[in-house]
């Protein structure tokens, strides 16, 4: 079941249309939005909580409609800005305890629950300090903190890495990666930054100018096509190649130990025939996998 | 819960399954965090303090006049101010009231903007009427407070100085009229500042703005007063003087508490401002104050063109 879905969907400031007649299915898990800067990710999640008024297209989060239930939507969801952004003059647990308040917790479930969240995000003892003394990561962690206080189903994530320092950088999304798939929470992470979403995500969305140019699995996205497999063997054989054409195969390329192969279509399954080509050869497979490319490669090519 | 062979406790992120309403006042979060964050400041107390320090010299004012008053000379004992003459000029000194209203409110949603916390609030199951309603109770309630507690401190001081059965007999509807008169300078300040305040990232420059057009409206409605008394008539030139920020709210106050301020120990003056156009302003106040909140309180930059 997805967790959200648009159809048609057109989103304008004005005259200038930021999300033109998109329509795409977010399923569970954890979900990168990719694309360029103005690609429309933004618009899109604010489109989803109901933030900006949707000029043509019909959407539901989490089952309930994008116009007529925007707050059933926010209660059920947490959204951690791109902005910098937090409640001035108070400090980490008391921001993230009226986060909850703010989203209809009673304020004794939402104290307890700021203290269990700001201990998960690693902010210890500075939970208590102002947050206008904090870092840019630990400020990112505060928001992270505040958009899960309240047990959300659907966390939405606008470039989470932004302006923190590699190691910071490193510490959110293994925290991002911890809770989508450790924590049964749903993500959708929106990023221009693709290591996050190949860290992160399992499936992705690319958009460019307020469309959707593709979506898919992140293994899939990355498949070069179904007949080309990543070979690596033990060591560099010569004879490889010569058994493989024999079972219908060629090189492409080779590095070293690593071999890019293309395998004619037969009834015999390609892994198979190659395992065969490898025997007959006195090679020894190490790893064997459909061939893949880089998140980059897969994404020039979607928003070219 | 743990797995019988599992670790004891796990403290690492769990989803939350207790209650959670969207039902209700939404708006009561927010006014109840920018009280708590108003009575936190110890400035605000000082404030408190200083609103209070015209009702204090008012029962000592009471005390003294006892004192006269036991003598038994009737006639200084006719020209002496009455209680509610005196409650009138206490009242009158709003200027503390408005620096509580200042303290409270210039930062109210000034600092939200500047901290893009508007997002935050709006990600949440918040309205933006809520949110707006919520901005203006914080700033509301204490000037309310602040506005009210001392006169009723003062007047039941008077009561049991007078004598509880005589006083309720002499004024039977005063305690409900400070309810509704407290309510006055906290709807004009609140409303002005919080419409300020929304459209601005900087809280003192918010501060500056509202002092500035306090005091110059003031300065201007008196001296229009004064100058177009011969052409305009009293009655007219009264209600032009208290046609301000200050005037509306004290005269409106004047109104309804039944008495112009007395004039030190002589007579107190018997022209009231006319209610309505001064009802009016306070009404435009407040429409003004919630429009300029509600059309700048939004989650997202509206680009236009």
């Amino acid at each position: 079941m997805p967790v959200a879905q648009v159809s048609g969907l057109t989103v304008k400031y004005g005259n200038k249309v930021a999300v033109q007649d998109l329509s795409c299915e977010v399923p569970e898990g954890c979900v990168g939005l990719l694309g360029p800067n103005g690609a429309g990710k933004t618009t899109l999640i604010k489109a989803l909580l109901g933030f900006v008024p949707a000029a043509s297209g019909t959407g539901s989060v989490l089952g309930h409609d994008i116009k007529s239930e925007p707050l059933q939507i926010r209660m059920e969801v947490g959204l951690m800005p791109e902005l910098d952004c937090h409640i001035p003059g108070l400090s980490a647990v008391e921001y993230v305890a009226y986060a909850g308040e703010l989203s209809g917790m009673p304020r004794s479930h939402a104290i307890r629950r700021a203290h269990e969240v700001l201990d998960y995000c690693a902010l210890g003892e500075a939970r208590y300090r102002n947050l206008e003394t904090y870092s840019t990561g630990m400020k990112q962690r505060a928001k992270l903190a505040q958009a899960l206080v309240h047990g959300p189903k659907l966390l939405f994530l606008d470039e989470p890495t932004n302006g923190l320092d590699p190691e910071g950088r490193d510490e959110m999304l293994e925290l991002i990666r911890d809770i989508s798939h450790d924590k049964n929470v749903n993500v959708i992470v929106s990023s221009h930054l693709l290591p996050d979403i190949e860290k992160t995500c399992d499936y992705v969305i690319v958009m460019q100018q307020g469309t959707v140019r593709r979506q898919e699995s992140v293994s899939g996205i990355r498949a070069v096509s179904a007949t080309q497999w990543d070979v690596e063997l033990r060591e560099a054989v010569e004879r490889f190649g010569e058994a493989l054409s024999s079972v219908g195969g060629s090189v492409l390329h080779s590095v070293s130990n690593f071999y890019r192969i293309e395998m004619s279509a037969s009834e015999v399954p390609a892994s198979l025939r190659i395992f065969e080509a490898a025997q007959a050869s006195g090679a020894q497979i190490r790893s064997l996998r459909a061939a893949q490319r880089s998140l980059e490669e897969a994404f020039m090519e979607a928003i070219q | 819960m743990s797995a019988p062979n599992g670790p004891i406790a796990d403290l690492s992120y769990r989803n939350y399954d207790g209650p959670k309403s969207v039902d209700g006042l939404r708006w009561w979060p927010i006014a109840k965090n920018g009280i708590r964050g108003a009575m936190r400041k110890k400035f605000f107390w000082v404030l408190v303090a200083l609103a209070m320090l015209p009702y204090l010299f008012l029962i000592i004012q009471m005390i003294v006049l006892n004192a006269i008053t036991s003598r038994g000379d009737d006639e200084v004992t006719r020209n002496l101010p009455t209680f509610i003459q005196m409650l009138a000029g206490a009242y009158g000194n709003t200027v503390w009231v408005m620096f509580v209203a200042l303290l409270v409110g210039t930062g109210s949603i000034a600092a939200d903007n500047r901290a893009n916390a508007l997002q935050v609030y709006l990600s949440k199951p918040i309205t933006r009427r809520d949110y707006v309603i919520g901005k203006l109770m914080s700033v509301f309630v204490p000037v309310y407070a602040v506005s009210l507690l001392p006169m009723l401190i003062a007047t039941s001081f008077a009561a049991f100085d007078q004598g509880v059965v005589s006083f309720f007999q002499d004024h039977p509807l005063l305690y409900f009229k400070l309810f509704v008169v407290a309510a006055v300078p906290a709807l004009a300040h609140s409303s002005l500042i919080c419409g300020l305040s929304a459209w601005n990232k900087t809280p003192w420059m918010v501060g500056v703005i509202y002092v500035a057009i306090y005091f110059f409206w003031n300065a201007v409605s008196m001296i229009a007063s004064f100058a177009m008394r011969n052409q305009i008539g009293d009655e007219a030139a009264i209600t032009l003087r208290f046609f301000s920020i200050d005037g509306a709210i004290s005269g409106l106050g004047y109104r309804i508490i039944g008495s112009m301020p007395g004039q030190g120990f002589g007579a107190a003056r018997d022209l009231f401002p006319a209610p309505l156009p001064l009802f009016a302003l306070l009404a435009a106040f407040v429409i003004l104050g919630v429009f300029l909140c509600y059309s700048r309180v939004r989650a997202v930059e509206v680009v236009s063109g």
